[in-house]
């Protein structure tokens, strides 16, 4: 199956979900490669699937957890630049119990995965706007959010200033 | 000229629609395209670089010639379902209940507006919001009907396979 990304020159639409797993004052995100910032875990969704279907594929994938009732948080359709890019980009992202097989410790990786050739490292952070701003938790605008989760779930549009 | 968000490939086409639940004395705005048969609700495909509620606004204006507020999104569904064409879709949608702008005519029972558009031609009619009537006018997508007739009192995601 292909993802649904679709390129355009620099214009690239995306969608995208991703996982809020927190455990103990502490929040799983996920680097890739060497990167100077951190994500949510989480991937793109292909054609013909849910975003429901696609994360737990992707957890599944990137954490080889099977995970229960993924539950939906917020839905944005988010526009901003990466990587010489600008995304238009449409994330679901669940909340989701810590899955049994990933190992808590409060420093450095717990786990390591890998996606089409990129290396995945896990990490539990503090679940603080210091902890995951020390960490440079990507999109910002996510760490207000993760400090501040609905009951149900919430739709956002966020324009970055540069777009 | 914005670039809708409709991806084709292979049979498959992916598309984000942006509609709007207008609702009048327990009736719904419903738009029908002639020679089709089915009907669906106002609004239509997002275009890149543009939110959903902008599209939403932009759509309106150009169907219907109305200028609306809009608020949040009260539905937003991904949807799988056969298309025209035999085309196989993949659709997200952002469902925004609409207060009916007062240029706009209540006529229920009769065709309150028609919109032409690339050649093809748009009734706008206003239809009692009751399961028979959403079924007799071939509403899409069906599987929401109840939500369009009792509105969800916060907003809900729902993944829609057909």
């Amino acid at each position: 199956m292909s993802n649904l990304t679709f390129d355009q020159g620099i214009e690239r639409v995306n969608v995208r979900c991703a996982g809020i797993i927190r455990h103990e004052g502490h929040v799983l995100v996920c680097r890739e490669n060497d990167d100077d910032f951190v994500c949510l875990p989480g991937g793109r969704v292909q054609r013909g699937e849910s975003s429901l279907d696609a994360i737990h594929r992707e957890m599944a994938e990137e954490l080889e957890a099977e995970i229960e009732a993924p539950q939906l948080k917020y839905i944005i359709e988010n526009f901003f630049w990466r990587y010489g890019k600008r995304y238009h980009e449409f994330g679901f992202y669940y909340e989701i119990e810590p899955p049994k097989n990933v190992p808590f410790k409060f420093e450095g990786v717990c786990a390591t995965g890998e996606d089409d050739g990129t290396a995945l490292s896990f990490e539990w952070v503090p679940h603080s706007p210091d902890g995951l701003a020390y960490v440079n938790l990507n999109p910002h605008s996510m760490r207000t959010r993760l400090m501040d989760l609905p009951d149900g779930f919430l739709h956002q549009t966020v324009v970055d200033p540069d777009y | 000229m914005g670039v809708d968000l409709s991806f084709k490939s292979r049979g498959e086409r992916f598309n984000v629609r942006a509609a709007a639940i207008i609702k009048h004395e327990g009736y719904i705005l419903c738009d029908y395209e002639r020679g089709s048969d089915f009907s669906i609700l106002p609004g239509g495909r997002i275009q890149r670089g543009e939110g959903s509620a902008v599209a939403l606004k932009r759509e309106l204006a150009e169907e219907l010639e109305i200028d609306v507020l809009v608020g949040e999104p009260c539905i937003i569904t991904e949807s799988f379902y056969d298309g025209e064409q035999n085309e196989r879709y993949h659709e997200i949608a952002f469902y925004y209940v609409i207060d009916r702008p007062k240029n706009l005519a209540f006529s229920p029972g009769s065709i309150c507006y028609s919109h032409v558009e690339d050649g093809k031609n748009f009734d706008f009619s206003w239809v009692k919001a009751t399961p028979e009537d959403l079924m007799r006018v071939n509403l899409e997508p069906k599987a929401i009907h109840h939500h369009f007739i009792d509105l969800p009192s916060t907003p809900i995601h729902v993944i829609i396979n057909e």
